[in-house]
């Protein structure tokens, strides 16, 4: 084997040695001795990346550029039976694998007898040995089953706040869709992809993030809008009749919440504009945009857009304060 | 070495066919001596503002003795100034903060950096020593893509990466070293110890 003494190269030029290597190549190496720890964690940054959070059918973290200029990296933690108790060699006590995916990614998967603990062991240790936070978090209903409840735990603990969350699951459970929403509480945005094999009723439900999307919004009434703060909100599939967004329209500052800037709704058939906005108090900027004036100087601009591809209607409300428009 | 006989790096005489080149001569630890061009200079910003600040005209260079690079020997310097001819007239990197970094060895590189690790440990010193940015972000790729698929334990061996134990040791060795008396007052205070003694004093 071909070897060469790191250590007694100038800091700077390990430094360089350090910040060329993969974040697998770096965590492996920092497991070496505490020495190597040290001087990983003090002298090598980690820019440009986003650091991301999965629990789907796999658990595990991926390292990404920014500019995807470089192959993203894995850390995945799997369930110990699943291991080849053959490797002699252990990582943080448990036996792990080296692999390259079939485009070239370098992958590090780590066994152990929880995964939910191991997730949460080796978030730790990427944080402490990298110094960066968790970017954003995504995990699938169908995936998690029970260990929803650690997992909305989990990204409510994590400080700073990701900066998102996206729930999938096609056909999930509602009650479990339900819970979600309910409880995930510390992220600036949540794009909430998942879809309910049926709707129940959801009942009063309060939504605080920066920008929310939800694809799946037959749930959503008029009364839940008010209960929702964020900035921007995305409404798809929703199920808003015309006679609906006639009264959205009647009273937008009574349904919305004070914060919401912009307002997208997104509904599957032909909106008749002139049954919606007949005898409203709005001016008629274009065919399809209208403007409400309000008595506290905000401005609210509709755009209604058909988009016959995909054969939906968009309702886009956007809030402009003092008149101005962009 | 006398100046005729001191190897001249890839020159291309063809290339600039109208100006005389300037050249520097150049003297490793081992006493050879090299003939180097001013752009290739260019890529070492240690030599560069050396010869700048020297101020040498053509009839300096061969009049004067060799520039003196005494901490670096004559096989190591032959790489890195065949090298800095190669890349003659490209630009320095800029670093652009992307970690890891970007760097790709180019078919020269990896051909140049084809050695054993001693020498290319020591190419790296002189890179490092000499300040030729691509030259060191080059080779300090080749020793990191050495890390590639290796579990801690092939680590520790490709790096000759000291165990926490075997760190710890020369740590007691070093701080003996350097106060042969704490030792003897730790003895003696086990010592006082072990005869159930209340106090040192």
């Amino acid at each position: 084997m071909s070897t060469i003494p790191l250590l007694k190269l100038p800091i700077l030029v390990i430094t360089n040695i350090l910040e060329s290597m993969g974040l697998i190549d770096r965590f492996l190496l920092a497991h070496v001795s505490q020495r190597m720890k040290r001087i990983i964690k003090n002298s090598a940054r980690v820019r440009n990346h986003r650091f991301l959070v999965f629990f789907n059918q796999r658990a595990g973290f991926r390292f990404e550029t920014m500019d995807r200029k470089t192959l993203p990296e894995d850390f995945i933690v799997e369930d110990d039976d699943a291991a080849d108790m053959n490797y002699i060699e252990k990582l943080l006590r448990k036996p792990f694998k080296l692999s390259m995916s079939k485009t070239n990614r370098q992958i590090l998967t780590i066994y152990w007898d929880d995964v939910f603990i191991g997730m949460k062991t080796i978030c730790e240790e990427i944080t402490e040995l990298f110094s960066v936070p968790v970017n954003g978090v995504c995990f699938d209903l169908n995936g998690v089953d029970y260990h929803l409840e650690s997992i909305t735990n989990f990204i409510n603990s994590l400080n700073p706040r990701p900066e998102s969350v996206r729930v999938d699951g096609e056909k999930c459970d509602f009650q479990q869709y339900k819970y979600v929403l309910e409880n995930i509480k510390s992220s600036n945005n949540l794009a909430c992809h998942a879809e309910p094999k049926e709707h129940l009723e959801m009942g009063d439900i309060s939504l605080k993030f920066e920008k929310l999307y939800i694809k799946s919004g037959k749930w959503i009434k008029l009364d839940h809008l008010k209960s929702i703060e964020a900035n921007e909100i995305v409404i798809d599939h929703s199920n808003f009749t015309d006679q609906i967004l006639k009264n959205l329209f009647r009273n937008l500052k009574g349904l919305l919440h004070s914060k919401t800037k912009k307002l997208e709704i997104y509904v599957y058939r032909h909106v008749d504009i002139d049954t919606v906005m007949d005898d409203f108090d709005a001016d008629e900027d274009d065919e399809s945009r209208w403007s409400f004036p309000m008595d506290n100087g905000e401005n609210f601009i509709v755009d209604f857009n058909d988009d016959p591809i995909l054969r939906r209607f968009s309702i886009l409300l956007d809030k402009k304060e003092d008149n101005q428009e962009d | 070495m006398s100046v005729e006989n001191a190897p001249v790096v890839d020159v291309d005489e063809a290339a600039i066919p109208v100006e005389k080149k300037m050249y520097y001569r150049f003297e490793s630890n081992d006493k050879k001596e090299f003939r180097v061009s001013e752009l290739a200079i260019q890529q070492s910003e240690t030599l560069n503002r050396l010869v700048e600040a020297m101020g040498y005209t053509s009839e300096d260079v061969e009049n004067k003795p060799a520039i003196a690079i005494e901490n670096i020997d004559g096989k190591t310097l032959k790489l890195v100034f065949q090298w800095c001819e190669h890349h003659k007239g490209e630009a320095i990197p800029v670093d652009d903060g992307s970690v890891p970094k970007i760097v790709e060895i180019p078919e020269f590189d990896a051909k140049l950096m084809d050695i054993d690790n001693g020498l290319l440990f020591k190419l790296i010193w002189a890179a490092d020593y000499l300040n030729i940015v691509q030259l060191l972000n080059v080779s300090c790729k080749k020793v990191a893509n050495m890390a590639q698929g290796k579990t801690p334990a092939q680590l520790r061996r490709v790096y000759l990466l000291p165990s926490d134990e075997e760190d710890e040791a020369a740590k007691r060795a070093a701080q003996e070293a350097q106060d042969p008396r704490a030792r003897e007052v730790e003895e003696e205070f086990e010592e006082r110890k072990r005869q159930g003694g209340n106090s040192f004093f």
